[in-house]
């Protein structure tokens, strides 16, 4: 068994504060490329104050040999998360004290894909309740400055249904996890600009489609994981003031319903949606749940259809456009 | 901190999460350990396997006493596949100690609150747990503070 260091822990002596989803994150790595990388993706924000919100280390080991990033393992007890890709890349978040801590091998330095792909969402997903970041399983998508949330169960659409929203004129914020929190300037929504994800029957819906190849995902499964704006020439956005709030559900009939949904049902939809946290962190699901009672103040609907996607689109469209 | 509060973090049990990272798995044995260099453990797992590996490793059983134990918080991960044995790779963070044997084997001794935690694939044999895996957890929580070299000298050269 080979020991890669005994806790001798290299000078991180490149610091740089990062802006992502709201939030100020102090960045401290030994590494002069990845700090410019991640400085130029996520450049510090003016109306953020100066303290950091998480501090987060990476520690580049050069000593570290290439290799396919594999399949991530996630492991957490009480305040401690862990994240495993193989031997080479090792992340541990530490929820009560805002710290996420990691070794990554040198060539994932330049990896820019990896890094607002994979990592950043994450860290914003596994400590976003912490810092007051409600991580939703949520799509979001934009228009006229008024952002609409579409949530459902795995499978119930959200990702042709916001594809196909994008080619109808919103822009696409997120099809599958919707970062929200509460500013000075109410309730807002990030996206990570992750590329979205569909199945490969989504092919009969986007021909575009066809000119990708679907590639193993991280959960495993093969998906078709592109960049909106390249594959489909959509608009994409990466914040917004949410103003509706759509609960999806399929319907065997050809035909497309809106319900009012109560307050109360958005918050027990959403509650349980969300990760199940330990006693010890009260205060971060605390946090999580104020949010969500704001976004249950939202106009809720929930939306029953049986459409095709881009017909499903249309009637949200001029749903909105009336109401 | 109100007791509804904790109650409500504690009972939203959903269908729809699952506990994905193995955060509520039950750890039904639970045994006080003196570790060969005098300190007092409170083992936590769902392998009894542990317990005598422990032993093996130099740990003894003990009455818990009037001192406050370390937690160990051991979890066997029997769902995950196993994989193989990576290299050990460490972080320190402020509090912490992280150590990681590749993927999804991995723990962290937190200082500050004298607890480990840890999740152990299949691939961890008796052999790492008694050569490597229970002098590191050892030396680590015995010495929590220490900031260079906690590595015990039985996990070097070996192959």
């Amino acid at each position: 068994m080979i020991v890669r260091n005994n806790f001798a822990e290299p000078q991180l002596e490149h610091e740089a504060v990062l802006s992502i989803a709201g939030k100020n994150f102090g960045l401290r790595t030994n590494s002069d490329v990845l700090s410019v990388l991640l400085t130029r993706a996520y450049p510090r924000e003016g109306f953020l104050g100066s303290a950091s919100d998480v501090i987060f280390d990476v520690r580049v080991d050069n000593a570290t040999e290439k290799c396919e990033l594999p399949t991530p393992c996630f492991r957490g007890t009480e305040h401690l998360v862990f994240a495993t890709f193989g031997s080479r890349t090792f992340f541990t978040f530490d929820l009560l004290r805002n710290y996420v801590a990691g070794v990554v091998p040198s060539d994932r330095t330049h990896d820019r894909a990896f890094w607002q792909r994979v990592i950043i969402p994450i860290v914003i997903g596994v400590l976003g309740s912490s810092v007051g970041i409600a991580p939703l399983h949520c799509a979001c998508l934009v228009r006229k400055s008024e952002g609409i949330m579409i949530s459902g169960l795995s499978g119930a659409g959200k990702s042709t249904l916001s594809v196909a929203l994008a080619q109808c004129g919103f822009n696409l914020l997120s099809d599958d996890w919707t970062y929200v929190t509460q500013l000075s300037s109410g309730l807002t929504a990030f996206g990570l600009s992750v590329p979205v994800k569909l199945l490969p029957d989504a092919t009969q819906f986007f021909p575009d489609l066809n000119h990708f190849s679907p590639t193993s995902s991280l959960n495993g499964e093969l998906a078709y994981e592109v960049n909106a704006s390249e594959a489909f020439h959509v608009g994409q956005a990466t914040t917004c003031t949410p103003r509706r709030f759509f609960l999806l559900q399929r319907s065997s009939e050809p035909v497309s319903l809106f319900r009012p949904l109560s307050s109360r049902d958005v918050s027990n939809w959403l509650e349980q949606s969300a990760e199940r946290l330990p006693r010890r962190l009260i205060a971060a699901h605390n946090r999580r749940r104020t949010i969500i009672h704001e976004i249950a103040k939202l106009q809720s609907f929930v939306f029953e259809t049986g459409l095709s996607p881009h017909d499903s689109a249309q009637a949200i469209k001029d749903f909105c456009e009336s109401h | 901190m109100s007791r509804t509060n904790l109650a409500l973090a504690e009972e939203t049990v959903s269908l729809l999460t699952p506990d994905l990272l193995g955060r509520f798995a039950p750890t039904p044995y639970k045994v006080y350990l003196k570790t060969s260099s005098g300190l007092l453990a409170l083992m936590e797992t769902n392998d009894c396997m542990l317990i005598s590996q422990a032993r093996l490793a130099g740990c003894r059983l003990v009455r818990g006493g009037s001192t406050l134990p370390f937690r160990w918080r051991l979890l066997r991960d029997w769902k995950r596949p196993a994989h193989p044995i990576g290299a050990i790779t460490s972080l320190r963070s402020n509090n912490c100690f992280h150590v990681s044997l590749g993927c999804g084997t991995s723990f962290s001794v937190d200082s500050e609150f004298k607890e480990a935690f840890g999740f152990l694939g299949l691939e961890v044999t008796q052999a790492v747990m008694v050569r490597h895996i229970f002098p590191l957890l050892s030396s680590l929580s015995l010495c929590a503070s220490y900031p260079l070299n906690l590595a015990s000298p039985a996990m070097e050269n070996r192959t």
